[in-house]
């Protein structure tokens, strides 16, 4: 069972998943079906064709017609690296909403290193 | 259309149990108590039995009736069968019971005294008397049926609709019904003959105006599952 | 697959549906939500021609309701609607026989699901899994339509999980399901688009998906601005 937020469109939550559990490597072989997925997911089977759509129109993952989706290898570090950036934009924007001064937040972070 | 009439049958099977106790217990009391006059009793009660009418007109309705009273109305109509599936099937379950009521009023009091049989019936006639009587009492039943689906129609006032539709009809009935005689009327009359060493009756019953009302029946039978097919819930 | 045009429907003194233009697409699920009395139910029964237009049209495939569109339609009632004498198992075969498109394997995958309790007479039931019944008989098909009329309203939360598990199960995606509630809370997520209904009019109908990127907000949360206004 997953909680999705009602605030933000489904397809897209679920486009962020999949793309989290490709670059966690869940999907090395092939992709659930969409049934599949939306079983897993307990949502509308056509939620998960339109995040499946996008997914593949970002050439993230292609289709090959009868034997399911298929991660595009190539795009995956180009993922990895956007996920790490996303996750880290927001880390720094939850940062900047402390309203502290650059150099205060530095001499945290250096004192928290270790 | 069986597996329909099945499920009338078995929605019906109080009434039908209670019909047939109804009448054992009454010709097992009339047996008891009344002698050798018994099988006259038993057969002129069966025979001039005005509550069957009633309840003949009275089921015709209930057996429509009830399915809009208990909400059952909306798994029929969520079904894809034909009008004249629901129509037949209930106006069947309806002359089945009417069959049962005179099978059992005329057949038991006739095996019960069959040693003596003081009124020298033959089974041939019983049979005939049961076949006519279940026909004639069933002709009833296209009346009230047609009446109540039309009076569905109506937002309001439904019992006002069906009132004036029977009435209506009935009229209708008396005026065509000369005329329907006509067609039939080279038809044959049925015979009823009862012997015995002291008395024999025989008497023919004229079947002019039975099947003129059979037709008459039928086609208000026609017109009932046509309607029930766009009446609403 | 479904098309409204100007659809009327009024009974005495009361407008139940006014005017009401709009077309469904095939294979989608649509949430038919309003309170009550805003001719969610009224316009169900008219798709399942049981309820007859006051003026403007309605086409299932095309077609007008009739017994024929009822082959390929499903309908769940809000009310108890079998008869209380049969028992389940019976009720099933009798109710089953009709349809061409009854669907053995997801009918036992439902009967699972649901909990159905087969050698209990119907009118023995509780509230919950009468309800349940219902839901079972038209799941248990390969309709291209199905019509809800709030399956879980009144429901024991017990219940409510297992019609809404039932669900999510038996979709393949290609139905076109209208599912009618006035909670629109848990099953918001299967809507692929809403219908609004307000006093009889559709007050909005859109995609579900877009309504939550254009107004930040869940469905629940528009429902509740909407009707209290």
């Amino acid at each position: 069972m997953y909680n999705f937020r009602m605030d933000r469109p489904i397809y897209i939550q679920i486009m962020e998943l999949v793309k989290r559990r490709i670059v966690r490597g869940e999907y090395a072989g092939s992709l659930p079906t969409v049934r599949e997925l939306a079983l897993e997911l307990e949502v509308n089977p056509n939620t998960v064709a339109r995040a499946y759509r996008e997914l593949e129109r970002e050439g993230i993952i292609r289709a090959r017609v009868g034997s399911g989706s298929f991660v595009n290898e190539e795009k995956v570090e180009e993922l990895k690296k956007e996920l790490v950036k996303e996750a880290f934009e927001e880390f720094l924007l939850s940062l900047k909403e402390l309203g502290l001064e650059k150099e205060k937040i530095k001499e945290i972070l250096e004192g928290l290193y270790d | 259309m069986n597996n329909l009439f099945v499920k009338e049958l078995r929605d019906e099977m109080g009434w039908i149990i209670g019909i047939a106790g109804f009448v054992l217990g009454v010709n097992l009391l009339m047996y008891l108590f009344s002698g050798n006059r018994f099988i006259s009793s038993s057969v002129s009660l069966a025979i001039t039995s005005t509550p069957m009418y009633l309840y003949v007109f009275l089921k015709s309705i209930g057996v429509f009736k009830d399915e809009w009273d208990r909400n059952t109305i909306y798994t029929l109509f969520s079904l894809p069968i034909r009008g004249y599936e629901i129509v037949l099937t209930k106006i069947g379950v309806v002359v089945l019971e009417v069959f049962l009521y005179y099978t059992l009023a005329l057949f038991v009091p006739y095996i019960l005294t069959l040693p003596e049989n003081p009124l020298g019936i033959s089974l041939y006639e019983v049979i005939k008397m049961i076949v006519f009587f279940s026909m004639t009492a069933s002709l009833i039943i296209p009346f009230p049926v047609f009446a109540y689906i039309v009076g569905r129609y109506s937002p309001k006032l439904k019992g006002l609709v069906t009132f004036g539709v029977l009435a209506g009809t009935g009229i209708l009935y008396g005026k065509i019904l000369p005329l329907l005689r006509q067609i039939f009327s080279t038809v044959p009359g049925v015979t009823i003959s009862i012997h015995t060493t002291e008395i024999e009756i025989s008497k023919t019953l004229p079947l002019d105006w039975f099947f003129a009302t059979l037709l008459f029946g039928l086609i208000l039978v026609y017109f009932s599952s046509l309607l029930i097919e766009k009446v609403e819930v | 697959m479904i098309e409204a045009i100007e659809l009327t429907k009024i009974y005495p003194g009361v407008e139940a549906l006014s005017d009401v233009t709009l077309e469904i697409k095939k294979g989608s699920f649509v949430g038919l939500v309003g309170p009550n009395g805003s001719g969610k139910s009224t316009f169900l029964k008219l798709l399942m021609g049981m309820l007859r237009p006051t003026s403007g049209t309605v086409t299932i495939d095309y077609r007008k309701p009739g017994w024929k569109t009822r082959k390929f339609t499903a309908y769940v009632p809000e009310i108890d609607t079998l008869y209380s004498w049969m028992r389940v198992e019976e009720c099933i075969g009798w109710y089953s026989s009709y349809f061409n498109d009854w669907n053995k394997k997801k009918a036992e995958m439902l009967q699972s699901v649901l909990g159905i309790k087969r050698f209990r007479k119907v009118g023995e039931l509780s509230r919950g899994f009468r309800a349940r019944l219902r839901l079972f008989l038209a799941l248990s098909r390969d309709a291209k339509v199905f019509l809800l009329d709030e399956p879980l309203s009144g429901i024991d939360p017990a219940s409510r999980e297992r019609i809404e598990e039932a669900i999510v199960k038996s979709l393949e995606g290609n139905e076109t399901v209208i599912f009618s509630t006035h909670i629109v809370k848990e099953v918001e997520k299967l809507f692929d688009s809403v219908i609004f209904l307000k006093e009889g009019a559709v007050f909005l109908h859109r995609d579900a998906d877009e309504l939550r990127a254009e107004y930040g907000k869940g469905i629940e949360e528009i429902f509740r601005e909407v009707y209290n206004e």
